[in-house]
């Protein structure tokens, strides 16, 4: 276990004990160990939600129903993972959301990469007003319903395509990108042209390779906002077989609103409406979760490079 | 239906097309079988219709199949199966402007009405009068109902949906405890805050704690039907604190003087415990808790689902006995029962401007008013729900006695769901769990039925002015039961400067607009 050693040095630098430190003045100790404690608080309040929804999901539904279950999971029963499990419409929404994730995030790299590759170059014409139209965007939006018409005129109503294309480029990530180009060193690519590198390889082999780590964090991002993406989908589909995840869960927990004619019946199974609900959240969080640690790392490294300007 | 006359039928649609329409138009009531439309493929309408923001009309439910089979009309429908709020699917259908041949939902009703008077759905009451006579009939003899669906230029746009059966809700108190601690079913206030306090100090469920709550809800609304007992109110429908009518005139029990009174009591209670402490954050899970932890000592919900507890939780808690009572008489010893099923939903279908089939779409929704189109919408399909026996509509075995409760079979089928037709209660009495069948009883000896306020259906002046002001001035009156109620403020402290400031956010104003609207509306 090579974290424990981590956290012990941290806590020591935080604390009093690191000797090969220069010595602290007692203020900086407490303020180390402020510091430590709020962490652990904020991290505790982050790391709590998460383990209920798991130790409810595999608690019984009367367990859950009349309070026992805290922190631990009681009376464990995977009844709420066999109900989801066995929903067709679940595994149907599941592929979506892979299929929107995966595509969405290929769609958005094509659009933004290069794009904001020429807004980074001077030589584009009427770069300030193209730089300008897309900062707009950050701060005005046309709202639901002209939205909405919009896509409805682009015959993109219903249709997974639509969803894919209509929230490819945003804003903010074109932004980070065009920095991340123009962070790129001019001369590099003045000595690629005067080995006879067009427009294209310039960029390709020149530019992409350089800005690769605010590329990875981009598409990070688009990967978090596709796999999370809920109310547009939900807005644009009207076909329950093309929706994802999110829709589909938003739906589930619906459909588990308290039916009257249910609760009582409901009452004696093992799984209940909270467990349901909780098992739906596990399993649509399980693959985000499993991508995210190793992400992580090149998406801070990403945000470094792109935040800084020269 | 008898093989006769579906042989009948065939032979008379192959008389030919232009004879069996001219027919069916002349006389629709003389025509024996619900066929609407007489040729062989049926006639196609388009169906928008999301509602209670999971279900949409569904091709391949049963009752469609039949439908078409009986009328020669199939409903396709056009709603997203996708989203899961009715309201923005009907939203995102107006703004897109395609709008299908009929629009139905719950909830729809005031929606139904402004877009009607503005073009988007079209009067219904000349297609009524010379094309649906079961539906004709019905509003004849039910003038209240044509009454509450009247637009306020007079007209008719929607077929509502029309619940049967008068109590919904009741009292509910464990006997087990009240014949553990030796007490009677409270029959006044005085003795029903005797039985609480009882619950509370006396530890009937006998495990040594003062852990009993004597009278919960799983919705905070709920709680307001305490205020009766001191002759106040909560709401005057089926929907929460809405208005109510007294004598003519318009009223809203937030403004009345005997709140103030309830209020002063429900917030004692409170102070004594003898009403959850969480009542505002319990949540629907309430019964399940209390009942389930053997906690509850009474509540005041559903007669049907609340029964169903003694089943469900028996074996867990040993003797469980949660039997409804009749409403304890409040201080000036009258018994009411706020809360009935409303005579009227805002729930229906209407037909919209773009229908190229008015004559057939009205046919269909007289079907519905008919006695085998009330048959199908309220049992399901003959022979496979249900059976006839001594001309009644009687469920099969295998439906009572199916895992699933009866009313939720009927949904996933297509039956009872809020299209214009009139409910039949004898679907529910068939299988309405022996002890809530026992307290609708009592409440139907003791009477304790009230009238309920229809509502209104406003002008576009008065509605733009109860829009503008009555969010406000409801979320200020509510604000402040809460804080009443808790014990962060005093009522009596507070009354004069909560009236004075109703009266600045203008509630005259929305009252009189009230007024104004059921005057016209009612007193016509």
């Amino acid at each position: 276990m090579r974290w424990r050693p981590t956290i012990e040095r941290a806590w020591q630098r935080f604390g009093d004990g690191d000797e090969t430190a220069v010595a602290q003045s007692h203020g900086d100790r407490i303020f180390g160990r402020v510091n430590a404690g709020l962490m652990l608080v904020f991290l505790a309040s982050t790391l709590y939600p998460f383990i209920y929804i798991l130790s409810v999901s595999i608690s019984s539904g009367a367990a859950v129903t009349s309070g026992k279950v805290v922190f631990w999971p009681s009376e464990i029963t995977l009844a709420a993972y066999g109900q989801v499990l066995a929903d067709q419409k679940f595994w149907i929404a599941y592929a979506n959301t892979f299929f929107y994730a995966i595509a969405g995030t290929a769609m958005s790299l094509a659009l933004i990469v290069p794009g904001a590759y020429a807004l980074a170059k001077a030589r584009l014409k009427g770069r300030r007003v193209f730089n300008f139209l897309i900062a707009v965007t950050l701060w005005f939006h046309a709202g639901l319903i002209p939205f909405f018409l919009n896509v409805r005129d682009l015959g993109l109503l219903d249709s997974r395509f639509g969803i894919v294309v209509a929230f490819a480029c945003n804003a903010f990530n074109v932004i980070l990108m065009r920095n991340a180009f123009e962070q790129v060193p001019a001369a590099y690519e003045e000595s690629a042209r005067l080995d006879g590198a067009d427009d294209f390889k310039s960029f390709w082999f020149v530019a992409v390779p350089l800005a690769l780590p605010t590329i990875t964090t981009v598409a990070l991002l688009a990967l978090v906002t596709r796999w999370n993406g809920y109310f547009w989908s939900m807005v644009l589909l009207f076909d329950e077989n093309k929706v994802p995840l999110q829709v589909y869960l938003k739906k589930v927990i619906v459909d588990l609103r308290a039916d009257d004619a249910m609760a009582a019946k409901l009452a004696t199974a093992d799984y209940s409406f909270e467990t349901m609900t909780a098992a739906v959240i596990v399993v649509s969080l399980l693959p985000i979760l499993l991508l995210y640690p190793w992400l992580l790392r090149i998406f801070t490294k990403g945000m470094m490079i792109g935040g800084v300007k020269e | 239906m008898s093989a006769s006359g579906t042989v009948h039928r065939v032979a008379r649609c192959a008389l030919g097309r232009v004879l069996a329409v001219a027919c069916c138009l002349a006389s629709p009531a003389a025509a024996e079988s619900a066929r609407i439309h007489a040729a062989e493929e049926p006639l196609d309408l388009t169906i928008h219709m999301h509602f209670r923001d999971k279900y949409t009309w569904r091709e391949d439910w049963p009752v469609a199949k039949e439908l078409t089979r009986l009328t020669g009309l199939r409903l396709r429908n056009v709603a997203s199966t996708a989203t899961a709020s009715s309201r923005e699917a009907f939203n995102l259908m107006l703004v897109s402007g395609a709008l299908p041949d009929i629009v139905a939902g719950d909830g729809l009703k005031a929606q139904f009405i402004r877009y009607g008077q503005e073009g988007a759905f079209i009067p219904l009451d000349a297609l009524i009068e010379k094309h649906a006579p079961h539906l004709q009939l019905y509003l004849t003899e039910n003038p209240d109902v044509r009454q509450a669906i009247a637009a306020p230029d007079g007209r008719i746009y929607f077929i509502p949906y029309l619940p049967d059966g008068k109590y919904a809700r009741g009292w509910f108190i464990r006997h087990d405890w009240l014949e553990k601690l030796g007490l009677a079913v409270p029959q006044t206030v005085d003795e029903l805050y005797a039985v609480l306090t009882a619950f509370k100090t006396r530890d009937p469920n006998g495990n040594g704690r003062a852990d009993e709550v004597p009278f919960f809800v799983r919705e905070a609304t709920e709680l307001g039907r305490l205020f009766t007992l001191w002759d106040a109110r909560s709401t005057g429908s089926d929907a929460s604190h809405d208005f109510y009518v007294v004598a003519g005139a318009v009223r809203h029990p937030y403004a009345d003087a005997n709140y103030r009174i309830a209020i002063r009591n429900v917030a004692r209670w409170y102070a004594e415990s003898l009403i959850d402490r969480e009542v505002y954050t319990r949540g629907p899970r309430a019964r399940e808790v209390m009942l389930g932890s053997n906690l509850g000592g009474m509540t005041h919900d559903w007669f049907a689902s609340t029964a169903g507890y003694n089943a469900a939780f028996g074996q867990r808690v040993a003797g469980l006995k949660f039997l409804a009572v009749a409403p304890p008489a409040s201080v000036s010893g009258r018994r009411i029962e706020e809360n009935r099923r409303a005579r009227v939903r805002p729930d229906g279908w209407a037909i919209t401007h773009v229908n190229k089939h008015p004559v057939e779409t009205i046919r269909l929704f007289d079907f519905y008013f008919s006695p085998e189109g009330k048959r199908l919408a309220n049992f399901g399909i003959e022979g496979v729900q249900y059976a006839m026996i001594a001309d009644k509509p009687t469920f099969k075995a295998d439906v009572l006695n199916a895992k699933k409760a009866v009313n939720t079979q009927l949904w996933e089928i297509g039956a009872q769901i809020p299209i214009g037709f009139p409910q039949d209660y004898a679907y529910e009495a068939q299988w309405t769990d022996p002890i809530a069948a026992a307290g609708i009883k009592l409440y139907e000896q003791g009477n304790y039925l009230i009238d309920d306020f229809p509502g209104v259906n406003p002008a576009p002046d008065e509605r733009r002015r109860m829009d503008r002001k009555w969010p406000a001035i409801l979320s200020s009156m509510l604000e402040h039961q809460q804080a009443w109620i808790l014990g962060a403020r005093n009522v009596d402290a507070d009354w004069d400067a909560y009236m004075a400031r109703l009266q600045r956010l203008g509630f005259e104003e929305v009252l009189a607009a009230m007024q104004k609207a059921y005057d016209r509306q009612y007193k016509r």
